[in-house]
């Protein structure tokens, strides 16, 4: 019965001297995992062109609805989006929208916390999505918490095959089913 | 809407009597064109307007057939049209080397002109000689059997021919 | 037709039969087997040109392309073999060799023919590497048209737009250029597009070559959702499928894809004006006036309004006078058309669009006008000046298919030389205002010919003659002439064996609309207890407000200023009523007169069914999401209950509107069988015919793009505006008048301002101008559409 107890206490005395695992948060910030899906941003060109071509693609793979898109033509002929507004209390961060993304535009980043006081703050307009591409991206490098994880990103893209994008050849479908 | 007229009397009247030939109006167009083509060089906008008019067919169906046929040209031409055959046989038996040795020795590119208006270089398909491979077409005559030497003095004779 | 000889054949294991003379494509189709298409389309000629819809055949040594094999008796058909499939995905593969992967912004992503092809029938990987042909920016995306956008890169080369333009539309204006990799679709020398514009390009392309360009880059295919409704805008009132966004907001207006004749083509103005409703100038805010202080009131509570003023209406029986334009549905004509019988107690109940000779018309030929299959098996067609392309493009587009697809023969009569006329085989000159004496000068030349007579006209005389199954179709111009044309062409069909008639009204439900609210003829039941001697076209009711015997009108439409005649005139007479009712779809000053004005809903925003001149039944749903509050008949289905009517259901008024009409085409059917007496037909010449000495003939009528002000109100087809006098290149000459110089024409003590165009397609003596290209104020010596003005140019402009 002692022996038992004793036995126990051990165990219990053993984690008592073993580091912690619990994390001090939120008065210590989170380490989030490499293939952490957090809040989203739009990438551009190094030349600074948003990459987006507003083809919807994300607005329709997206299962909680989060997300709003109107389009236009620019003076030169190409699509942009007029507006692209992701609701992030609706976002359920599943990562469709990057995944369906043949442009590599919108891309999950890695920031967990991004809490605010009004319900209208949470509504992300194209600018303040295209303001939070890190420092230094230019939608070829994954951002710089996803280095070491090889699926943040499928499809790593050759400088060649950037700008030319009526003559692009047809890349491979995923099968489906 | 009427358009002022580009060609001469003879050839406005060429052209009537190549309709009056045919069953169907349509079927003079390409008479019609290699007509025009004979009398100005090339085929330009206006021409090709007025054949549509004359032959009561629309615009496009001029265009449309004038742009099918490499025969047809819709750029000013040079006197002598170097037409080399780089299709299957005759590249095979050195068409496009002839081509290439062409445009290095002219100094110009497929289907341009020189700058004295002599020759244009028309890298073209099928001429229907492949027995006689490789075929250079000049103008309307064809030279058979050809090599880069044969093509030298045939291009000198025509160019001092030209002089004379 | 019942005795088509049927054939027997195998499709994949399936026995099925099928008459002779069937594709194998279509013959597939009806068992349900898919087989892939591109180039073939049911309403164009078989081609053959993209191969996607090879199939094995028993005992054939190659595979066939089964969009132009015709059945056979006994016929083996494989559709799946690994032959067939090895083949088409050999296809698939040649036709993205050099098509762009850029679907992820090409509009037609999402109801792309070759997206779906390339899914169901491809190889599913692409082992192209080389480099794709690229047209530079010149040719690649060329921009011949602010309404069409052009990719020449994505195209496939099935010719479906050339053959589309060619035997339907009948434009011959955009052909494949150049050959092999290098062909592409374009205009002459790549100039700006100055066809009719209809889309109808865009509508068969199977790619994104061609797409609508007033609405490129705007939204996803997969983001709209397709309303089907019926457009308004001419008499053809074809079916229409209006696309509304996410929003509910209408973005695009397509054919509905159908294997029935009327379906898969519409015309500019079916297509572009969608927008016209859309914009600041459509009513959304009914206002009443009472005493002098305006009140705005939502759309959702003009019940109230309408129910006091009808009161109103009501107290004074017999003093109101109701007017009606053809923009309403069948159940809207005929609610107001009771509700005045039997409410307001009136007999002046007047359509708008009167040509006199309609009444007539529909009572010889309700039910019995040619059909658009008439159209189609017919061969010999008869125009009578019918500036169909100008007027109804539909009936055109039929026109054109029996002449370019079937063989039929074409003859044109008229003041003006139309787009039919030059694929026709000949045009007979002939004085507008005259229509009645060609046809009685035709009839006698039937009997014994004339030595005077021209040789187009003997050709004409020869083809009647000659011909199995004649329709003779005759544009609103000659309806304006009257009863006597009616009668004239009644005599002329009754001695041609086999032959039909078609009258092509300018507006949109014209023809039901005057059957149903009994304008001017006799209806069953509710009608007989009013008198019938009330006004019956809007000069009478001019007259009568003038006079002081009118004191009321309700006015119920769309557009309903731009069909007043001499507005001026009308402005003042309105000021002199009690009541004035409208109600309109569009915000305009006679809105801003009225003691009420009532929003409605627009012309394919509306409920219920339409008659088109072709005797289709079509039926409107009034399902658009974002259309302004209720339909109108089903406000005055309220109306009438609350002004102590019964209460009565949408449906059951559409069930009477049914009956009513037959009860119309059996009185018709009646009339013929009663009266053999067509050679009745007046013998007196028609007084047009003669110009006076220095003046001309103006002929009127709106340009293509328009409807009423339609085009005005939508940004798409303004844009087009043609203001011009076209005249004959002759009498230009002779007045020394020079292509584009400005003239000044003067009608009655009235002077407008013109350019000129010349050309060899109008008579000599005659012009034309666009009616829908002036101003309210310069239209208001016109005499409505059809008739015919003298006006006399004074050249040199100098205002």
């Amino acid at each position: 019965m002692i022996t038992e107890i004793l036995k126990g206490l051990s165990i219990t005395l053993d984690y008592f001297f073993k580091p912690k695992v619990t994390e001090n948060w939120p008065a210590e910030p989170h380490k989030v995992s490499p293939r952490f899906r957090g809040r989203h941003f739009l990438a551009r060109y190094s030349g600074g062109q948003e990459k987006c071509v507003a083809c919807y693609l994300c607005q329709q793979v997206c299962p909680a609805k989060a997300i709003t898109i109107e389009s236009e033509e620019r003076p030169d002929g190409t699509r942009y989006p007029t507006k692209y507004e992701i609701n992030m209390i609706r976002c359920i961060f599943c990562g469709y929208c990057q995944d369906a993304c043949p442009e590599d535009a919108i891309i999950l980043g890695n920031t967990l916390e991004f809490p605010t006081r009004t319900r209208k703050e949470m509504i992300y307009s194209k600018e303040m999505l295209l303001a939070l591409a890190p420092e230094g991206h230019n939608g070829k490098q994954p951002p710089q918490a996803d280095t070491h994880c090889p699926h943040a990103y499928q499809k790593p893209q050759k400088d060649s095959q950037v700008s030319d994008n009526i003559a692009k050849q047809p890349t491979e479908r995923k099968e489906k089913k | 809407m009427k358009s002022k007229t580009v060609f001469s009397e003879k050839l406005r009247a060429d052209i009537l009597q190549l309709k009056a030939m045919y069953p169907i109006a349509q079927s003079a167009l390409i008479p019609a064109l290699h007509r025009v083509q004979e009398e100005k060089g090339h085929l330009e906008p206006n021409s090709m307007l007025e054949v549509a008019q004359l032959l009561g067919i629309p615009p496009i169906e001029v265009m449309k057939t004038g742009t099918f046929y490499t025969m047809f040209h819709h750029k000013p031409v040079g006197k002598y049209r170097v037409q080399v055959c780089v299709n299957l046989t005759c590249s095979m038996l050195g068409g496009r080397h002839l081509l290439s040795h062409l445009e290095e020795k002219l100094g110009i590119k497929d289907g341009e002109t020189t700058s004295d208006g002599l020759f244009t270089l028309i890298g073209v398909q099928c001429l229907g000689a492949c027995h006689e491979a490789p075929v250079v077409q000049i103008n309307n005559d064809y030279h058979s059997l050809v090599s880069e030497k044969k093509l030298d003095t045939l291009l000198s004779s025509l160019r001092s021919g030209a002089k004379r | 037709m019942a005795d088509i000889a049927k054939v027997r054949l195998t499709i994949d294991g399936i026995s099925t039969e099928a008459e002779k003379g069937v594709l194998l494509v279509e013959a597939a189709r009806r068992i349900g087997i898919k087989i892939p298409v591109f180039c073939s389309h049911s309403k164009l000629l078989p081609l053959g040109a993209c191969r996607i819809c090879l199939v094995e055949i028993e005992k054939a040594p190659k595979l066939v392309t089964a969009c132009t094999t015709p059945v056979g008796e006994g016929m083996v058909v494989f559709t799946r073999s690994a032959r067939v499939v090895k083949a088409r995905q050999g296809i698939v593969e040649f036709l993205l060799a050099n098509h762009p992967l850029d679907c992820p912004i090409c509009d037609q992503g999402g109801e792309c023919e070759l997206q779906d092809v390339c899914f169901e029938f491809g190889r599913g990987k692409s082992r192209f590497e080389d480099i794709k042909r690229n047209f530079d920016n010149k040719y690649g995306r060329i921009k011949l048209s602010p309404v069409l956008s052009w990719v020449n890169n994505r195209c496939i080369h099935c010719e479906r737009c050339t053959r589309v333009c060619h035997q339907v539309v009948g434009e011959d204006h955009i052909g494949m250029l150049n050959r092999g990799d290098k062909a592409m679709i374009s205009t002459f020398q790549f100039t700006q597009m100055t066809c009719e514009l209809c889309g109808n390009c865009a509508e068969v392309c199977p790619t994104g070559t061609i797409t609508n360009g007033t609405v490129k880059y705007k939204d996803r295919v997969w983001n709209l959702t397709p309303n089907p409704s019926v457009c308004l805008l001419c008499s053809s009132s074809c079916a229409t499928r209006v696309w509304t966004d996410l929003k509910g907001k209408v973005t695009r207006v397509t054919a509905p894809k159908d294997e029935q004749d009327c379906c898969d083509f519409l015309c500019a103005k079916g297509r572009f004006s969608f927008d016209a409703d859309q914009g600041e100038q459509r009513l959304r805010e009914g206002t009443k006036i009472t005493s002098e202080v305006a009140e705005t009131f939502q759309q959702s509570e003009s019940l109230q309004p309408t129910v006091q003023a009808f009161k109103a209406l009501a107290k004074d029986s017999g003093s109101t006078a109701v007017i009606y334009n053809s923009r309403i549905a069948n159940e809207e004509a005929y609610l107001v058309g009771r509700i005045a019988r039997t409410v307001l107690k009136t007999p002046h109940v007047v359509p708008l669009e009167n040509h006199e000779g309609l009444t007539s018309y529909l009572d010889r030929f309700s039910g019995r006008q040619s059909t658009s299959k008439d159209i189609l098996s017919a061969d010999l067609i008869l125009l009578v000046d019918a500036p169909l392309a100008r007027e109804t493009p539909m009936i055109g587009y039929f026109v054109t298919r029996a002449v370019r697809q079937k063989g039929a023969a074409l003859y044109t009569v008229g003041p003006e030389k139309t787009r039919h006329s030059s694929m026709g085989l000949a045009h007979h000159w002939n004085a507008p205002g005259a229509s009645k004496d060609f046809v009685l000068s035709l009839i006698e030349a039937l009997q014994s010919r004339k030595s005077d007579a021209s040789a187009e006209f003997n050709k004409i005389v020869d083809a009647v003659q000659g011909s199995r199954q004649m329709v003779i179709i005759a544009g609103s111009r000659p309806l304006a002439e009257g009863p006597a044309f009616i009668r004239a062409i009644e005599s002329l069909s009754s001695k041609v064996a086999n032959s039909k008639v078609l009258m092509v009204p300018e507006g949109g439900n014209t023809l039901g609309a005057m059957l149903m609210a009994g304008s001017g003829m006799r209806v069953p039941g509710w009608g007989s207890n009013v008198s019938q001697n009330g006004c019956s076209v809007q000069e009478d009711v001019l007259g009568a407000i003038e006079k002081g015997s009118i004191k009321n009108v309700l006015l119920i439409g769309e557009d309903l200023q731009e069909g007043l005649i001499n507005w001026p005139r009308w402005k003042t007479a309105f000021a002199k009523l009690a009541n004035l009712v409208v109600f309109d779809a569009f915000r305009s000053e006679l809105t801003s007169l009225a003691t009420l004005a009532v929003p409605v809903r627009s012309f394919h925003e509306f409920e219920g069914s339409v008659l088109s001149a072709l005797g289709e039944w079509k039926i409107a749903r009034g399902s658009i999401p974002g259309a302004v509050g209720q339909s109108m008949s089903r406000l005055l289905l309220k109306l009438e209950s609350e002004l102590g009517g019964a209460e009565q259901s949408f449906a059951s008024v559409t069930s009477e509107v049914k009956k009513l009409y037959q009860w119309h085409v059996s009185r018709a059917t009646e009339a013929v069988e009663d009266k053999k007496s067509a050679d009745s037909a007046g013998k007196d010449k028609s007084t047009g015919g003669n110009p006076g000495k220095d003046g001309v003939f103006l002929l009127i009528g709106n340009d293509l793009y328009h409807s009423g002000a339609m085009t005005l109100r939508g940004a798409h087809l303004g844009q087009f505006l043609n203001r011009s006098l076209l005249m004959n290149s002759a009498d230009a000459e002779k007045m020394k008048i020079s292509n584009d110089a400005r003239v000044q024409l003067k009608i009655g003590s009235d002077k407008v301002s013109v350019a000129v165009r010349t050309t060899d397609d109008i008579m000599s003596g005659c012009c034309f101008l666009a009616l829908n290209s002036l101003s309210p104020d310069e239209r208001r010596w016109f005499g409505g559409i059809g008739k015919p003005l003298t006006a006399v140019i004074i050249s040199g402009g100098a205002a």
